[in-house]
């Protein structure tokens, strides 16, 4: 149990009530309410789990991620797979579609026997390492015969693509026509664009041309979200940003701010080596404040960040249970994109064979677990359950701190949330609703509820 | 001397699938620098 200002938050139950309610109706709450954290059964599938032998399920997966090459035109000064230029890239066409297809066959035979069939569409997700589009004709090669594939065997799809925005015409174009989502890396002001991300070639600069690639998705009938990466010296910049993208830029989905992370090419950088102050540089703190003011100019911008999950959550992490892969520039075949350097092979495409490893080992289960039990006790728990256990491994290489940065962040973001609805107001979709049980009507009891979102209404 | 008696929780085939199903839907992208 938590206390937030005159209330009692009860996290298995998720909701409040007053500090001086009388015994026997927090009785009653026990009895009448029921605890909606599934503990016991989330644990049971941690512990299925075994870190020394895992294997991969020969289940349907839902996503396919596809990662071309570390290779990429841009320079960015953070970029966390350090791409450049002369990486070799070994993934085929024919590597891609050999994994495609079993995807796709093991999808349809699941739905010949099952009762519950997968209506949703397959997802590819082409992403970095480098920059998918880098070599242009082997992207648009393999993009099409993925849709070719899935159109052979009547399975619906939906194209994603995370993209640094270094595109002419043509290729905005085949991305408009083929895709459903994008991901657009623009850091918010041309001039922090340029200094963040400069051109392999150091006499041009990319924000006119990313502008330009904004401004033509945003016109089509894409999802488009603007990604901004933010060193800790400009968090006092991102107002100016927020004026910046709202002016320039026409109803785009959302706007999702990162803050920069200790890893890649961040830590050349001697400030993140010497560690994290949630004092003097509190993500949080600018985030909120940034809202606020999106607010009150009325802007029509769904700001996001990836550091605060706003959502109940039942584990930290989908990756351990080897439910989506990802295939790597050299084969391999992983089961996180974002682990970089600490990554988990699951399995490998050999001679354009899919191979998924029956034994392998994989450290962030003992991390996931190791969170899930230790932090149940924390206000924030139903929403992070322990968090990246990639935070814990870096943490751990590099020694900067940035977990508990990050942890001290994600309590003060609960806690700020729970302080405004308590006070009868909406904040990042969540409020109070009063619960209705006939005999608790007369207290004060309130559970915590999101309303479904909705992008383009902040 | 005494012991406790472990609890052995055994799930059906319905739970199982439920919780990999909660476990896939927490893959999360867009976390590193990029």
């Amino acid at each position: 149990m938590h206390i937030i200002d005159d209330y009692i938050f009860d996290p298995g139950r998720l909701i409040f009530y007053r500090k001086d309610l009388p015994n026997f109706v927090k009785h009653e709450i026990q009895n009448t309410i029921s605890i909606s954290d599934k503990y016991e059964k989330l644990i049971a599938g941690l512990d299925k789990l075994d870190a020394k032998n895992c294997s991969v399920q020969d289940k349907p997966i839902d996503l396919i991620g596809i990662c071309l090459t570390y290779n990429c035109s841009l320079r960015c000064n953070y970029c966390s797979y350090s791409s450049s230029s002369g990486n070799i890239d070994d993934l085929s066409m024919e590597d891609v579609t050999s994994f495609v297809v079993q995807a796709i066959k093991k999808r349809v035979m699941y739905n010949i026997a099952a009762i519950n069939k997968k209506v949703e569409p397959l997802r590819f997700f082409f992403t970095g390492g480098g920059e998918p589009t880098h070599n242009w004709n082997r992207f648009k090669e393999i993009v099409t015969a993925i849709k070719d594939k899935c159109q052979e065997y009547h399975i619906p799809y939906y194209f994603e693509l995370t993209t640094n925005g270094m595109l002419n015409d043509n290729k905005r174009n085949f991305i408009k026509s083929n895709f459903d989502k994008v991901m657009i890396s623009y850091d918010g002001i041309s001039e922090i664009q340029n200094k963040n991300r400069p051109c392999a070639n150091e006499r041009k600069t990319s924000s006119s041309i990313v502008e330009k690639t904004i401004k033509a998705f945003i016109d089509s009938s894409l999802e488009v979200t603007i990604r901004s990466t933010v060193w800790y010296y400009d968090f006092k910049r991102m107002k100016e940003m927020c004026d910046n993208l709202a002016s320039n830029f026409n109803h785009f989905s959302e706007w999702s701010i990162m803050p920069i992370i200790p890893s890649g090419r961040a830590l050349d950088e001697d400030n993140i080596r010497e560690g994290y102050d949630i004092k003097k540089y509190s993500f949080f703190d600018y985030y909120i404040g940034l809202v606020d003011y999106a607010k009150m100019k009325k802007y029509n911008l769904y700001i996001s960040t990836p550091v605060f999950n706003n959502t109940v959550s039942e584990y930290c992490c989908g990756a351990i249970f080897a439910d989506c892969f990802w295939l790597m520039p050299d084969r391999s075949i992983i089961n996180c994109i974002e682990s970089e350097r600490f990554r988990v092979e699951v399995g490998k495409i050999e001679n354009s064979k899919v191979n998924l490893f029956s034994q392998y080992e994989d450290p962030y289960i003992e991390i996931v677990k190791s969170g899930f039990i230790k932090c149940r006790d924390c206000l924030a728990y139903r929403f992070c359950k322990g968090g990246c256990p990639l935070k814990s491994i870096r943490d751990q290489c590099f020694g900067t701190g940035y977990k508990q940065y990050e942890c001290s962040m994600v309590q003060q973001y609960w806690t700020y949330i729970f302080q405004k609805i308590l006070n009868g107001e909406e904040c990042f979709g969540w409020r109070t609703e009063k619960i209705t049980n006939e005999r608790l009507v007369p207290y004060q009891i309130l559970k915590l509820v999101k309303k479904e979102e909705n992008k383009n209404e902040d | 001397m005494s012991y406790e008696k472990p609890v052995i929780t055994v799930y059906d085939e319905a739970t199982i699938v439920e919780i990999e199903a909660q476990a896939a839907s927490c893959c999360r992208t867009g976390t590193i620098n990029a």
